[in-house]
């Protein structure tokens, strides 16, 4: 593979781990644009003439490969080293993009799926783990902080680009109204702003392929030790295979905590405008649609903040602790939202904000917690294959709180009450996640590796 | 090169587009408190 292969990018005497986390960046910064797809709904929708549940689709099957891909390609990442991952994905997320613009300009959507969706999809499953996985190789001191940064990267990603890309449809011809309503969409504007994003994100990332580096065999960070990390029966020296650690009951444990942790999330993320809207619909002091747009930004600001906050004190709380504060402080927020619906704005608001932390953090410090069980052996791997979770979840929250919302609102409910019962599910999923976690265990001795099988 | 100009230039590649998206976040935050 040459310039690819993973013997090219082992890092020099003296290389600062520090050069690290901005390669995982640029590659994550990049990818987290997925969601901010929704700019590109609205546009295509007039352009095109779709419903909006066929402007999704690039969008859905965007997240379905990126589970996909990330379990199916995963130990072929952690053989092949970074740097080929991350080129693989810059080549993946960039030319989905100009397929997407070929089908644009054409007015062919079915190439705009399968060019963003499909082979954009498979760019984000290699690009979400390889990241990952080398920080916490550069990082075994604090590998909650590590994946911490990168995962914050991903959620960075959409607060760039969801202005960027907007600013950009303006400027090659999409005009709107006041209210955000698309008047007019000029002939290729669309197709001229994939085409832009496909370049501009392919020089973007070409910084993490060409910065990335692995540490050298027996390389430790000055004056630490892996006996010294070790400071719970959980966190092990020993490596677990990807092959292996499927077959334990602590990996599945760790699905079942991130898919419902996920899962209570995405359920008020997805419906957060509508939702604060209808819950203090019919009080002295309703919610305007600008008030709301603020809320929704606010939820993404704590999303991406409790990625780097909670999963860095993790290091210090361990990862069992840290779940337990995420699943159970979750299920309380909920209970208060639930008890409380429309009678103080601040409480809703407050609740929320803690849950959207939460949520965040429920992705970043998974693959530490990943590593405290399994070692950094195939980390990336099985984090790969952990992520068919997310997957689950991408289609089990918003499936819950919207079926349940138009059922209410059939049944003539209106306010709180189009929410209430989702509530009291996501209040179950959570219980569920913690106790899921509390049967969490040290790996058991015949799962793991022999010395010499895991020499590179 | 020299490491420090690579560190740098490395932090303010990704740094800058993120300050960016943050600082058009906190300007819709503020929508909340109008």
């Amino acid at each position: 593979m040459g310039f690819l292969d993973r013997s090219r990018i082992i890092a020099p005497e003296g290389w600062s781990r520090w050069l690290v986390p901005p390669a995982a960046l640029s590659v994550h910064l990049a990818i987290g644009q997925a969601y901010a797809w929704s700019v590109f709904k609205p546009p295509l929708e007039k352009s095109l003439g779709l419903t909006g549940a066929q402007s999704a689709l690039p969008f859905q099957l965007g997240i379905v490969m990126l589970g996909l891909s990330a379990a199916v390609f995963g130990t072929r990442v952690e053989r092949n080293g970074p740097r080929w991952a991350m080129f693989v994905s810059l080549c993946c997320f960039c030319s989905g993009f100009l397929l997407a613009a070929l089908g644009a300009t054409t007015r062919q959507y079915w190439l705009v799926v399968l060019g963003y969706g499909g082979v954009g999809g498979i760019g984000l499953g290699i690009g979400y783990i390889s990241p990952v996985s080398t920080l916490i190789k550069w990082f075994p001191d604090r590998p909650g902080m590590a994946t911490g940064i990168a995962i914050m990267g991903f959620g960075g990603g959409a607060l760039i680009a969801s202005p960027w890309s907007a600013e950009m449809l303006k400027a090659f011809g999409v005009s709107y109204d006041a209210a955000g309503k698309v008047l007019a969409v000029a002939d290729n504007a669309i197709a001229t702003t994939f085409l832009v994003h496909g370049l501009v994100y392919a020089v973007f990332m070409s910084l993490g392929v060409l910065l990335v580096r692995v540490p050298a065999d027996g390389w430790r960070p000055a004056g630490w030790t892996p006996a010294a990390s070790k400071t719970s029966a959980l966190i092990s020296t020993n490596q677990v295979s990807a092959k292996n650690a499927i077959r334990t009951p602590q990996f599945w444990c760790l699905w079942v905590i991130l898919c419902f942790n996920v899962t209570a999330g995405i359920g008020i993320l997805e419906k957060a405008a509508p939702m604060i809207t209808d819950f203090f619909r019919d009080t002295k002091a309703p919610v305007a649609a600008t008030t709301a747009a603020g809320f929704v930004a606010l939820l993404s600001l704590a999303n991406m903040l409790g990625r780097i906050g909670w999963s860095s004190l993790s290091d210090r709380m361990g990862r069992k602790n840290m779940y337990r504060f995420y699943l159970g402080t979750g299920a309380a927020m909920y209970l208060l939202i639930a008890l409380f619906t429309n009678q103080s704005k601040l409480l809703f608001v407050v609740c929320a904000i803690v849950i959207l932390s939460f949520y965040g953090a429920g992705f970043a410090t998974i693959p530490a917690y990943l590593k405290d069980l399994f070692g950094t052996y195939q980390v990336g791997a099985i984090h790969g294959r952990l992520l068919t979770a997310w997957s689950t979840a991408g289609v089990l929250g918003p499936l819950i709180i919207n079926a349940i919302a138009d059922a209410q609102k059939a049944a003539g409910h209106t306010g709180p009450a189009l929410y209430t019962t989702s509530l009291y599910i996501m209040i179950g999923l959570l219980a569920i996640g913690f106790a899921a976690n509390e049967m969490v265990r040290p790996v058991d001795a015949r799962h793991h590796e022999k010395a010499k099988e895991v020499a590179p | 090169m020299n490491r420090k100009l690579v560190m740098v230039v490395a932090w303010a590649w990704v740094g800058g587009p993120f300050v960016y998206g943050v600082y058009k976040l906190v300007q819709k935050v503020t929508l909340l408190f109008q």
